[in-house]
């Protein structure tokens, strides 16, 4: 039976959730500088979930469509692996990435799916 | 210690809080009527929904999820409505409100602060309530409809005034960016003013509303974080506010940018030996409010001594501008340094400032130094010379009779300097070296009288002449000018540059045997060595504020903040600060 864990959701619509996914937090430091002995000052203003690629091995038509219909802001709902159910805004930074196309039981399937995606929230 | 300093301390430093604003509410009076579909409001709304200081009152309602028993909300009273606290306007649960706001003339826009979620529909144009809208208007009337979007809710109309009165946030700031300026130059100084430039966004496109703010109005900023937030600083409108792609770019300098503007005739600052520190820092006072400045904080002047001898100075004609630098450039001496720094928080003292700030230099970047050329005579082409003295006339002048009438005004060019000019049947007298104003008591009265005379032939003769009573008669004392030096030279001598400079004023301001102003030798004094660095930025700082460098290889030294470029740019913030070795 499969779980949230097994899935995002993309706009609404649930697509497998890539093996690799796996959403890093980053600091987001502004007005930072190098100082004459080298080291960093920065004001630390908040932190967001770091750009990322999603691939999968393979993924069904109906999950690829969601993903080439992707336009302007969307929003992606997943769980952090912290145990929590969040939902960020994101854009995508590239086109859908598709190798080739199989047929399987009559439904299709295409393979080495690569999307690129930013997050486009910062939190406190 | 405060938190700013706290956190300035730390590598890496949480982000600043930052609020700015625009109060652009021209001098109009709004009225309401129509009022339909509010059950809960205050008896006045005129009086009530226009006043946006009034403080806001909770009041218990079901509506929602009810109302805390702590007592911070009150029962509903009909009488709400006062500079106590005021309920302003409240639709049914869900429901929808208008009324008709209008105005004693055409205003271009009106800004409505709500609570609630929902929608204000004016002009045929519905907006989403934000808190804070803008609505554009052009007009004198308006009705204005408000609709809770809430079901379980009621929409909350707290205040409407005209005009835009808008505020921002971290969240809606994009950009931040204040130019704090002083001018610590040894040759030429020159009043240089301070100037803020906000970039924010808004949701709606209100590009034709802010296009109409007037010059001139407030702009305030303050920035820190929570319980320590920098004094607020007020600048003024100084471009026409644009909007582009939902960013509003607002511009604004400090008041000083007045001085410019205001032309000042001849002016004469007499003075004692005792009283030289006093009259100076209050005539520098004076040229300060008279160019419209309020003073947010002043130091009280400094004490008189018993000192009596007797000395006159005379600022030539000129702009604010010229004369408040002149003074506060030439005229410190000891513990005696009359300043004013404006950078929106407009400060006037007289004592000597000591280190405030610590600023280490392991926290800086891109740290320059440079030295210029040493100044090593000063020298003037003027005809009275560098310095002079005025000579003073005791005898009173005669300079002219008036023929008056109550309660008018009159003016009298004296036709030369005079340290001492009055006028009879007077009063409201306003004098400058040159000339006096004055408003006259009695109306100037005349009878004939007839007199008579024996020639030497014995004969009599009549003669008949009009006597005038209560004429203003105008009499001075008159002011000449003794050139004293044309130049002077640093002592010990160095080499170095020679200074020309064209005196303002003629004469000098002495503190006992102490030379207080025009003192070019204090420029002898100041150092010829400045800097700049990148730092991390502090809200309170200013200009000539003074601060100790803590040097690499462990050295201090006492330096002067000439500029700062603070800014605040994606949350983060960061300043350009350059300063002038020594205290200046």
């Amino acid at each position: 039976m499969r779980t949230e864990l097994d899935y995002i959701t993309i706009n609404g619509e649930q697509v497998f959730r890539p093996p690799t996914f796996s959403p890093r937090k980053e600091d987001i430091y502004k007005g930072d500088y190098r100082t004459c002995t080298g080291k960093i000052i920065a004001d630390r203003v908040g932190w967001k979930f770091s750009d990322m690629e999603l691939s999968w091995k393979a993924l069904p038509q109906n999950m690829v469509d969601i993903l080439v219909n992707m336009t302007g802001i969307n929003t992606l709902l997943f769980d952090d692996l912290d145990g929590e159910l969040r939902t960020e805004q994101i854009v995508r930074t590239s086109m859908v990435a598709m190798r080739h196309r199989h047929t399987q039981g009559g439904v299709p399937i295409w393979m080495d799916v690569k999307v690129s995606i930013q997050f486009i929230e910062a939190h406190n | 210690m405060s938190l700013i300093d706290t956190n300035n301390a730390k590598q890496i430093r949480p982000p600043f809080l930052i609020s700015c604003g625009i109060a652009a509410r021209p001098n109009i009076n709004l009225s309401f009527s129509n009022i339909t579909g509010f059950p809960i409001g205050d008896t006045n709304p005129s009086s009530s929904l226009d006043s946006e200081e009034w403080p806001i009152k909770a009041i218990a309602d079901l509506q929602g999820d009810g109302f805390p028993l702590d007592g911070s909300c009150s029962f509903y009273a009909s009488a709400a409505g006062s500079e106590d606290g005021k309920i302003g306007l409240m639709t049914h649960i869900g429901g929808t409100g208008s009324l008709t706001v209008s105005a004693s003339s055409e205003i271009p826009a009106l800004t409505i602060y709500t609570r609630g979620e929902g929608t204000i529909t004016a002009g045929g144009v519905s907006y989403e309530a934000r808190g804070v809208n803008v609505i554009p208007v052009n007009s004198t009337s308006i009705s204005v409809t408000f609709t809770s979007t809430d079901a379980t809710a009621r929409m909350e109309v707290q205040s409407i005034i005209p005009g835009i009165n808008l505020s921002w946030d971290n969240d809606s700031i994009i950009s931040i960016e204040l130019n704090l300026r002083s001018d610590l130059s040894i040759e030429n100084s020159q009043w240089a003013v301070s100037e803020i430039e906000i970039q924010a966004y808004y949701a709606d496109d209100i590009s034709e509303a802010v296009s109409t703010i007037a010059d001139n109005v407030p702009i305030w900023y303050t920035c820190g974080y929570t319980g320590d937030m920098s004094p607020d600083r007020r600048f003024y409108l100084s471009e026409p506010v644009t909007m582009k792609d939902n960013i509003i770019t607002i511009k604004g300098r400090d008041a000083s940018g007045a001085f410019i503007k205001t032309t000042n005739a001849a002016q004469i600052l007499n003075t004692t030996s005792g009283s030289g520190k006093y009259d100076l820092y209050v005539k520098l006072m004076h040229f300060i409010q008279d160019a419209g400045i309020t003073l947010r904080s002043k130091e009280s002047a400094p004490a008189k001594t018993s000192g009596s001898v007797e000395r006159s100075l005379i600022f030539k004609a000129n702009t604010s501008d010229v004369i408040i630098q002149n003074i506060i450039n030439l005229s410190h001496t000891g513990s005696y340094w009359p300043t004013f720094v404006d950078a929106g928080i407009p400060k006037l003292t007289h004592s000597k400032p000591t280190s405030k700030w610590d600023i280490y230099e392991a926290d800086c970047g891109d740290v320059r130094q440079a030295a210029a050329r040493n100044v090593s005579r000063i020298a003037s082409h003027d005809e009275y010379g560098l310095h002079s003295r005025i000579v003073r006339d005791n005898t009173a002048q005669e300079i002219v009779r008036r023929h008056v009438t109550a309660d008018t005004r009159y003016s009298q060019n004296a036709g030369g300097y005079y340290w001492k000019l009055s006028v009879s049947n007077a009063k409201d007298i306003s004098v400058t070296a040159e000339s006096i104003w004055w408003t006259a008591i009695l109306n100037t009265t005349s009878f004939g009288v007839i007199g008579y005379e024996i020639t030497t032939d014995g004969e009599i003769v009549e003669h008949e002449s009009t006597i005038y009573q209560n004429e203003s008669v105008v009499k001075g004392k008159a002011a000449s000018i003794i050139k004293l030096l044309s130049s002077i030279i640093a002592s010990p001598k160095r080499a170095g540059m020679t200074m020309v400079v064209d005196p303002i004023a003629y004469g000098q301001v002495f503190t006992e045997s102490v030379l207080l102003y025009p003192n070019y030798n204090y420029l002898f004094n100041r150092s010829n060595i400045t800097g700049s660095f990148i730092w991390k930025g502090d809200p309170r700082m200013q200009p000539r504020d003074v601060f100790t460098f803590h040097r690499l290889d462990g050295t201090t030294q006492t330096c002067t903040i000439e500029t700062i470029r603070l800014k605040h740019k994606e949350g983060g913030t960061q300043a350009e600060i350059t300063y002038r070795l020594g205290v200046c």
